[in-house]
């Protein structure tokens, strides 16, 4: 058993974080209504200084996650411990004010933006602190973690028992546990091991009255209905999660990976298609388009094939054997689709290299323009060649430039859209952009998001995903989890009032 | 530096999505909005998408978990200042930006390549333009960083210590001002060797610096002996004053400059190497490129190497005794993030035989020294401190091995015994030993 030290309650660090003074955002004149003055009060009696953040360089940093879209909130909460936590959110409940909680922020579609209900804007409450394991069970395979545990360290700290944690988001090195749990965060290997979800084993779950309810337990099958996997994807509406139990794998003992260049999207398409219908099926399959590889290998010599329309990235773990036999099928897969280039890691260098170019995309687009726009929609394997083209002509007829990144083994795309902000107009058309390439998705049976979550800039489309009927369970399962309403208020479900009037084209500073 | 496009500013932020009872203050009509000559480089600036990836591996994000003690909030705080929406001297822009270690860790792992030093420089020197310190701590300033440039003044200075030390006078000082290195006056008068030996290969350089040239001579002399055994011909002589690395974080760029151009100076007409064997200074000396924006000074630049960069593990092993110890190995942030040494300071170590050398488990986290900057922020400095003893008290050895001056005496102040890669470099290798 193991645990890690997490954010230390010393007292350097308090003293650190604490700015201690007067509060002059307290003070009459700061625009604050009654109600906002007596919920801080409140809460920087429970939280001290170093808990509170609420002038304006405090409220700026904490207005957005890592989309555009951002609001200004009351203030920030920033609790040690889970009885802090419990008495923040019950000072809120008391005072009426909605809250938002918030992790590392590094969320896509503004779950985390600070968007407040009825005029009042939230608090935030963020869970960053609470960053211990709390235990890593090597026998049962399992790990109970705080809500703020970066995704990456519980990955160290199992790799040492030889185990994994399989969800591998992209931004594992800072996004952290509880946000994966609430946004049901997926990576490179969700092909053969599923998305967070099925790597949950138990949820505590804190409502709006700062109780905290255990969802499932620790025994391989539950009984009753799967609370937990309501909870898993819930955003911050269904209220805090302040821990959980998650499941480890054993860490494969042999990966082998291949690169294949194909002349068309379509015949890497189709390509995709064949290999997860065979009889080896790929723990990784990336697509990159020509114009990835293009400003990839320009910036990172990865040595991926310039003159291909695609490029496919498949990856196979398990015994060596099995790996050895998935990669000759993928080779004779790859050779019945006319790929141009079929190149087979031979050692761990080789497959570094591989992956260098898929890991270089953001640096690559980083020589390129300032900015990017990331895209997530799914589409059926079998309209993949279709979409990759309709985003293309979305790109030409945007004046934008596009580049096609793609989990293609589940049909994940990520489109980078890429663009700077200071060009007079673009944000609109990049906005425009991200909108077509979502009602594609869904013309072609598709739906809105693969990992990133509904947020905000999703939200309205979910009208488009699921009959009012079913959006009505979903609304009375949310009440009935969270009937005060005040966790995270406005995402995820569409609101039955009438449109919110979100940020969408932000400026200055604040894009 | 070019000038932002009209969308950027001086447009106030608008309010907040979900109109409020009241406009929230500082954001409808920020008080503060001033229309000023940008002091950023706008494409610079431009470069950070907000990712937040640079999160946990910022140190003091890992103290606080507070948005504006990280790269990203900082990055914001410096757009806030830029569009005029909050001016640099705010009391928590100013907070948030000099709390800042300067460890760079942040610009390894941006996969957007923001370039967070050049960024965090000309704000520090902005601010400290804008609002030079004051009272002691300017008269500190003033006084110190004239002294690191003027060896004589070091020299008085650190022999005053030893003095003190002596008489254990130090005890007055507070913690955090103290130095945890004993420093003799032998150690003081004590001359440079120039070792003798077959030299197959041209002159290198040792940097003497200025503490390092009066506080730790032995670590250059083991540089100058390592580099004889392989068959350099080590030169002490020139010896400028003085880097600026120091001056450069404290914001302090015009004498930073100087001490660049003097430094460059005093090597004009030489060729080959120059060895630095403190990680900041190296860094500093790396970046003068940058920092001149003049052909001599990239070239001066390219000269600049750490130890791991001319020797290898091969001529390590090849000659190299037995040095039975089990140390934990920290790997200074200007090793690390700025001069990018990657693991080759660590293979060059792990080349002598019986030395063994455990990483802590800490994902590299800055030890808090910063320069001066554990005596002007000692709350995040002790708290890392503290970090960093954990995690080394967590590898089992007794001793550490740092590469770097500033983190040697941060970590012997929590009782740690530090060794100097050159000086076990130099203790395994045999002069003149079989090739
Ligand atoms: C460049 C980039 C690449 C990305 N790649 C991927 C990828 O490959 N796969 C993927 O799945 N995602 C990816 N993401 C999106 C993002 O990293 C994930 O959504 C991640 O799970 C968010 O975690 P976080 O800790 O940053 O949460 P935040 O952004 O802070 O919050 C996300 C949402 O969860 C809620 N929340 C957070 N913590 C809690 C809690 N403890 N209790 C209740 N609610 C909470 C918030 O209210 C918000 O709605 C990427 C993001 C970026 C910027
Ligand atoms: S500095 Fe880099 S890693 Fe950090 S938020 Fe900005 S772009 Fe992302
Ligand atoms: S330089 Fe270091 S302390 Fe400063 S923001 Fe970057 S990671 Fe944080």
């Amino acid at each position: 058993m193991t645990t890690t030290e997490g954010a230390r309650r010393r007292p350097w660090a308090r003293r650190a974080a604490a700015k201690a003074g007067p509060l002059p955002w307290l003070e009459a004149g700061s625009g604050l209504t009654d109600r906002e003055r007596a919920l801080l009060t409140a809460v920087h009696g429970l939280v001290g200084d170093d808990g509170l953040r609420a002038g304006e360089l405090g409220r700026a940093t904490y207005r957005r996650d890592a989309s555009f879209l951002n609001a200004d909130p009351l203030g920030v909460a920033l609790p040690w411990t889970v009885e802090q936590t419990a008495a923040v959110v019950r000072a809120c409940r008391d005072h009426g004010v909605p809250f938002t909680p918030r992790a590392a922020g590094t969320g896509l579609a503004g779950g985390a933006t600070p968007t407040g209900e009825g005029g009042v804007r939230p608090l935030v409450v963020s869970v960053a602190r609470m960053d211990r394991l709390r235990e890593l069970d090597v026998t049962n395979r399992r790990a109970w973690v705080e809500p703020g545990l970066v995704n990456a360290r519980l990955g160290r700290a199992a790799a040492v028992h030889g185990l994994r944690f399989a969800p591998d988001p992209a931004s594992q090195i800072a996004a952290t546990l509880g946000g994966n749990v609430s946004t049901n965060a997926g990576g490179i290997h969700v092909l053969t091991y599923g998305v967070m979800s099925q790597h949950v084993l138990a949820v505590e779950l804190m409502d709006a009255d700062g109780v905290v309810h255990l969802l499932d337990g620790t025994a391989p099958e539950l009984a009753g209905i799967d609370l937990r996997g309501v909870s898993v994807g819930g955003e911050g509406t269904l209220g805090i999660v302040t821990g959980a139990c998650l499941r480890l794998l054993p860490a494969p003992p042999s990966v082998g990976t291949m690169l294949a260049g194909f002349p068309s999207l379509r015949q890497a398409a189709a390509m995709v298609g064949d290999l997860v219908t065979s009889d080896r099926l790929p723990d990784a399959v990336e697509l990159m388009d020509a114009r990835a590889v293009g400003l990839v290998e320009g910036y990172a010599n990865a040595g991926y094939p310039i003159d291909a329309a695609a490029v496919l990235l498949i990856e196979f773990e398990g015994l060596p054997h099995a790996v050895a036999a998935g990669i000759d099928t993928a080779e004779a897969l790859a050779q019945a689709n006319g790929a141009t280039s079929v190149t087979r890691a031979q050692d761990a260098a080789e497959r570094a290299r591989i992956w260098k170019g898929r890991k270089a995309v953001a640096g690559a687009i980083a020589k390129r323009a300032p900015d990017f726009f990331l895209q997530d929609v799914v589409v059926p394997r079998s309209r993949l060649g279709e979409m990759l083209d309709a985003v293309v002509a979305i790109g030409e007829r945007e004046r934008l430039e596009i580049l096609n990144v793609v989990h293609a083994g589940d049909g994940n795309l990520h489109p980078f859209v890429l663009f700077d902000r200071r060009e007079q107009g673009v944000l609109d058309r990049v906005f425009a952009a991200g909108h077509d390439i979502v009602t594609t998705a869904l013309d072609l049976d598709g739906t809105v998001t693969g990992e990133h979550g509904v947020g905000i800039e999703k939200r309205d489309f979910l009208s488009q995903v699921f009959s009012e009927d079913d959006l009505a369970v979903q609304r009375a399962v949310r009440e009935a989890i969270e009937p005060s309403g005040l966790a995270n208020p406005d995402k995820v479900l569409p609101s039955t009032v009438g449109c919110l009037e979100a940020r969408m084209v932000p400026e200055g500073a604040w894009v | 530096m070019t000038t932002p496009e009209p969308i950027d500013r001086p447009t106030p932020p608008e309010p907040p999505a979900v109109p409020g009872p009241s406009a929230p203050p500082g954001t409808a009509t920020s008080p503060h909005t001033v229309t000023e000559p940008s002091i950023f480089d706008a494409d610079l600036l431009a470069q950070c998408v907000q990712c937040g990836f640079c999160l946990s591996s910022c140190p003091t994000y890992e103290v606080t978990h507070l948005e504006e003690h990280g790269p990203r909030g900082r990055i914001l705080a410096m757009r806030l200042a830029d569009a005029g929406d909050l001016p640099l001297t705010d009391p928590d822009v100013k907070e948030s930006l000099e709390t800042c270690v300067q460890c760079r860790a942040c610009e390894l792992v941006c996969p957007s390549l923001v370039e967070f030093g050049a960024l965090i420089e000309t704000a520090r020197t902005e601010i400290a333009r804008r609002e030079p310190p004051r009272g002691l701590r300017g008269l500190a300033h003033r006084v110190g960083f004239f002294a690191l440039a003027r060896r004589s003044w070091l020299r008085a200075g650190v022999a005053g210590l030893a003095i003190m030390q002596l008489l254990r006078l130090d005890r007055v000082l507070p913690d955090t001002v103290r130095p945890a290195r004993r420093v003799r006056l032998r150690e003081l008068r004590r001359g440079y060797q120039r070792p003798r030996g077959i030299r197959t290969r041209g002159p290198a350089y040792v940097f003497r610096g200025c503490v390092m040239d009066q506080m730790f001579r032995a670590t250059h002399q083991a540089v100058a002996d390592v580099l004889g055994s392989i068959g350099y011909d080590p030169r002490f002589e020139p010896a400028p004053p003085c880097c600026g690395a120091l001056h450069t974080h404290a914001g302090r760029e015009d004498q930073a400059r100087g001490l660049a151009q003097q430094t460059i100076r005093a090597y004009a007409g030489t060729e080959g190497p120059i060895v630095v064997d403190s990680a900041g200074c190296g860094a500093a000396m790396k970046e003068f490129g940058h920092l001149l924006g003049t052909p001599e000074a990239e070239a001066f630049s390219a000269r600049v190497v750490d130890l791991s960069e001319v020797v290898t593990p091969a001529e390590v092993a090849a000659r190299a005794r037995p040095i039975p110890l089990e140390l934990a190995y920290q790997a200074p942030c200007h090793g690390r993030n700025v001069q990018r040494l990657g693991d080759l300071p660590l293979a060059l170590l792990r080349a002598i035989p019986e030395l063994t050398l455990i990483e802590p488990d800490d994902e590299h986290l800055c030890c808090g020294s910063g320069g001066i900057y554990s005596i002007e922020q000692p709350d995040f400095g002790n708290a890392l401190l503290e970090k960093k003893d954990a995690s080394l008290q967590r590898t089992g050895a007794r001793g550490v091995v740092s590469g770097n001056p500033g983190c040697a005496m941060q970590i012997a102040r929590a009782g740690w015994e530090i060794h100097h890669p050159a000086e076990l470099l130099a203790r395994a290798m045999r002069p003149g030993g079989p090739v």
